[in-house]
C-alpha cells in the first residue's frame, strides 16, 4: 500500500525506460553510421583498384607509343643516310655525264669525283652503323612485345593500391583483383603494323629533327639552308615515292628486298632474301636480284658474252674467261638462293607472328592497336573489379550484436551475407580523343601520341558479359594464328559473380516492386523484367 | 527534484550522443568524399599539381595533406615468355633502367574533419568531440601530349647512357 501510493521515484522508473531506449538508439545510430562508412569505403577500394588497373594499361599504351617514338627516330638515321648515299650516286652519274662537254668538263669531272669520294664515306657509313640501328630496331620491337604481354597481369594487381586499403575492407587476392577483357593471360589489344608506317613515320622524324637542329642554329646560313633544302625535299621525295615500293625497299630496309640497288650496284645490307624483284621505275634503280642472278640467267650478258666469244671465234682463253664468268656469277647466284632458302626454312620453322605478341618475327614493325577487336570505350578497353569484404570483419568494429539488437534484428551488423558483400567498379583506358575512333585512329596515330588515359565509368553488368565475350574471342583468335592466349579465372570470377549480385538485386527489385501500383514503379518493374529475361538497357548500378 | 535531475542528465548525455554520432559520421563520409574526389583528380592530372588545391573550396575547418607513395616499377624486363621482352644484359634494357619513367607513383591524400556535440557554460566547454579522418588512393596517370620526335630525341640525348 505504501508502496502504491507513494509517488517518489516515478520519474526514476520512467527514465529507465527512456535511458535503455536512448542507449538502443545511440547505438543503432553508430552501428548504422560505421556500416555505411564501410560500404563507402569499400566502394572507394573498388573504384581505386578499377582506376588503377586502367591507369597501368593506359601507361603502357604511353610506353609502346615512345618506343614506337624511337623506332622511328633510330630508323630517320638509316633513312638520312641512304637518302645521302642515293644523292651523292645521283650527283656523281649526273656530273660524270656532264664531264664530257668541252671546256667546263673538267669542274664537272672534279665534282663527279667529290661526290663519288662522298658516295664511299656514307657508304662506310651505312655498314658500320646498320647492324646497331637493326639491333635497336629490334630491341625496342622485343620490349614492346614485352609490354603487350606482361601489362594484363601488373593491371590486374592493380600496383599494389588494393592492399593499401586492406584489411579489413578488402577481401584477399584474388577476389579482390580486377577483371579486365585484356586478362593476365592475353596482350593488349595491339598488334604489329606495317613496316612502311614505321617507314614514313622515319621520315617525318628525320624532318622533325632537322627542323630542331636548325632551329638550334638560327645564326648559321649553312644550317639555315639546309634545313630550307630538307623541307622543300621531304614532302616531295615522300609524294614521288610513296607507293612505289622505293621508300620501304631501299631508303628503310625493313626486309623484303636485296637491299639498297643503286647503278646496278648491289649493296646486300638487312634481312633481304623476300621479294626477289623489284621494279621501281627509277633509271638507276633495277632488279633487287643480286648482279650475280642477274648476269648468269638464261639470255643473260654471260651467256650472251659466251656465245659472242664463240661466235667471234675469240680463241680458247677469250671463251674459257667468258664461261668462268659465267660458273662464277652461277655459283655465286647459288650460294644466295641457298642461303635465302635456308633463312626461309629457319623463319617458317620459328614461332608464328602471334598478332606481334612475339620478338621472334624477323620483322621490324612498329606496333598499332588491334583494329579488329578494339575501339575507344570497346569491351577490350574495360576494367571491372570485383572488391569483397573480408569476412572475418563485420560491418560494425564494435559489439556488432548490441548494434543488432538495438535495431530490434533488423539490421545485421556482422559480415554481409554472400553476394552482398561486393563492390563492383568499372574504369576504362582510352585514347584522348573527341572524334570518331575511326578518325582518331586514321593512320595508326593512336600509337603515335601520348593520349592514352584512364577513367572511371559507371558499372554496367552488359558491358563486363561483352568484355567476357570479345576477349574470349581475340584469345581463340591469338591462338588460331599460333600463340598463347588464356584468359585469366579472375574475369569469369568476376563477371560471374556480377551476373549473380545482379540477378540478385533484381529478384529483389522485383519482389518489392510486385505489389506497388504507381505508374512510375510499375515501368520500373517493367524495366527490372525485362533486365531478368536478359533483354532492355543494361543494369546500372550506381 | 533529484530525479528529474539525473534523467534530464541523462536525457541530455544521450541526445548530445545522437548529435555528436550524426556529425561524426557525417563529417566521416564528408572527409571519404573529400579525400577521393582529390585523390581521383589528382590522378588523373598525372599527380601534377597539390592533390588539396581541388578540395581546397569545400575544405572548410577539415585539414588535408598529400603523399606519393612509390609503386612498383613498370619493367619491361619483368617477362616470363622466353621469346618475348628484354634479356637482361642488352643495351636497350640498361638504358630504360635509367629512366624514371616507368616508375608507378600512388598518391595519397589524407583529409581530417571534426566532428562533436558540444554545450558551453561560463567559458566551460563540455561534451563530445573527434576528428575523423581517412585516407584515399589512386594510382598516378600520365601527362598527356602530342607525341613527337623532338622531345623524344631530347630525352635520348639527355640520357647519357642512351647506347646507340
Amino acid at each position: 500500500v505504501h508502496l502504491v501510493g507513494d509517488r517518489r521515484g516515478a520519474m526514476m522508473v520512467m527514465g529507465v525506460f527512456v535511458s535503455v531506449f536512448l542507449v538502443g538508439a545511440l547505438w543503432s545510430i553508430a552501428g548504422l553510421g560505421e556500416a555505411v562508412v564501410m560500404r563507402e569505403r569499400m566502394q572507394e577500394a573498388s573504384d581505386a583498384t578499377a582506376l588503377a588497373a586502367a591507369m597501368i594499361d593506359a601507361r603502357a599504351m604511353n610506353v609502346m607509343v615512345l618506343f614506337n617514338l624511337i623506332m622511328a627516330s633510330i630508323l630517320s638515321i638509316r633513312v638520312l643516310l641512304n637518302g645521302l648515299y642515293i644523292a651523292a650516286l645521283l650527283v656523281w652519274g649526273v656530273f660524270t655525264a656532264l664531264a664530257a662537254i668541252p671546256l667546263v668538263g673538267l669542274a664537272f669531272g672534279i665534282i663527279a669525283a667529290a661526290a663519288l669520294v662522298m658516295s664511299q664515306v656514307i657508304n662506310g657509313i651505312r655498314h658500320e652503323v646498320d647492324d646497331q640501328i637493326s639491333t635497336s630496331l629490334a630491341e625496342f620491337d622485343a620490349a614492346m612485345a614485352g609490354i603487350a604481354k606482361e601489362t594484363p597481369a601488373l593491371a590486374m594487381n592493380a600496383g599494389g593500391v588494393p592492399a593499401l586499403y586492406s584489411p579489413p575492407l578488402v577481401a584477399q587476392q584474388p577476389e579482390a583483383a580486377t577483371g579486365a577483357s585484356v586478362s593476365p593471360g592475353a596482350p593488349l589489344p595491339v598488334t604489329l603494323g606495317s613496316p612502311d608506317s614505321l617507314c614514313d613515320r622515319a621520315l617525318n622524324a628525320l624532318s622533325t629533327e632537322v627542323d630542331d637542329i636548325v632551329a638550334q642554329s638560327q645564326t648559321s646560313l649553312v644550317a639555315q639552308a639546309v634545313g630550307k633544302i630538307f623541307d622543300a625535299a621531304i614532302p616531295f621525295v615522300t609524294s614521288v615515292i610513296e607507293g612505289s615500293g622505293f621508300l620501304y625497299n631501299d631508303l628503310c630496309e625493313l626486309g623484303g628486298t636485296q637491299g639498297l640497288v643503286v647503278g646496278g650496284a648491289v649493296t646486300p645490307l638487312g634481312d633481304n632474301c623476300n621479294a626477289q624483284s623489284i621494279d621501281v621505275g627509277g633509271g638507276n634503280l633495277q632488279s633487287a636480284q643480286p648482279q650475280s642472278c642477274v648476269d648468269s640467267q638464261p639470255g643473260g650478258t654471260d651467256e650472251k658474252a659466251v656465245q659472242t666469244a664463240i661466235a667471234a671465234d675469240a680463241g680458247t682463253a677469250a671463251i674459257q674467261a667468258a664461261q668462268d664468268q659465267l660458273t662464277s656469277d652461277q655459283d655465286a647466284c647459288n650460294q644466295f638462293s641457298q642461303a635465302c632458302s635456308s633463312k626461309t626454312q629457319q623463319q617458317a620453322s620459328a614461332p608464328p607472328p602471334a598478332v606481334g605478341i612475339t620478338a621472334s618475327n624477323p620483322n621490324t614493325q612498329p606496333f598499332v592497336v588491334d583494329n579488329a577487336f578494339f575501339a575507344n570505350g570497346g569491351p577490350l578497353a574495360q576494367i571491372f573489379t570485383d572488391v569483397l569484404m573480408d569476412p572475418a570483419s563485420p560491418m560494425v568494429s564494435f559489439a556488432p550484436q548490441f548494434v543488432t539488437v538495438a535495431a530490434r534484428g533488423q539490421v545485421n551488423a556482422g559480415p554481409p551475407p554472400q553476394n552482398w558483400n561486393h563492390s563492383f567498379s568499372q574504369a576504362e583506358f582510352f585514347y584522348d580523343c573527341t572524334d570518331a575512333w575511326s578518325v582518331c585512329n586514321s593512320n595508326d596515330d593512336a600509337m603515335w601520341n601520348y593520349y592514352w588515359r584512364a577513367r572511371l565509368r559507371t558499372f554496367s553488368v552488359q558491358a563486363a558479359q561483352d568484355a567476357q565475350t570479345i576477349g574470349t574471342q581475340r584469345c581463340n583468335f591469338i591462338i588460331s594464328k599460333g600463340a598463347t592466349c588464356s584468359l585469366d579465372d579472375r574475369q569469369a570470377t568476376v563477371v560471374a559473380n556480377v551476373a549473380q549480385a545482379s540477378n540478385q538485386v533484381i529478384e529483389r527489385l522485383q519482389s518489392e516492386l510486385a505489389g506497388t501500383t504507381s505508374e512510375a514503379q510499375q515501368n520500373l518493374l517493367r524495366d527490372v523484367d525485362k533486365l531478368a529475361g536478359g533483354q532492355g538497357p543494361s543494369l546500372v548500378v550506381h | 527534484m533529484v530525479e528529474s535531475l539525473v534523467v534530464i542528465s541523462i536525457m541530455v548525455l544521450f541526445f548530445m550522443g545522437m548529435v555528436f554520432f550524426h556529425s561524426l559520421y557525417g563529417q566521416k563520409l564528408r572527409a571519404l568524399t573529400l579525400a577521393r574526389s582529390a585523390a581521383v583528380a589528382h590522378a588523373m592530372n598525372a599527380c601534377a599539381d597539390e592533390p588539396t588545391s581541388y578540395i581546397q573550396g569545400q575544405l572548410g575547418g577539415a585539414a588535408s595533406t598529400s603523399v606519393p607513395l612509390p609503386g612498383a616499377s613498370f619493367d619491361p624486363k619483368a617477362v616470363s615468355a622466353p621469346d618475348v621482352g628484354l634479356s637482361h644484359n642488352s643495351p636497350v634494357a640498361n638504358w630504360l633502367a635509367t629512366l624514371n619513367f616507368t616508375t608507378e607513383v600512388t598518391t595519397e591524400v589524407d583529409v581530417t574533419t571534426h566532428a562533436g556535440a558540444q554545450a558551453q557554460e561560463n567559458m566551460k566547454v563540455f561534451g563530445f568531440q573527434a576528428s575523423p579522418s581517412t585516407a584515399s588512393f589512386a594510382l598516378c596517370g600520365d601527362r598527356e601530349s602530342q607525341g613527337n620526335y623532338e622531345n623524344v630525341v631530347k630525352s635520348i640525348s639527355i640520357h647519357d647512357a642512351f647506347p646507340f
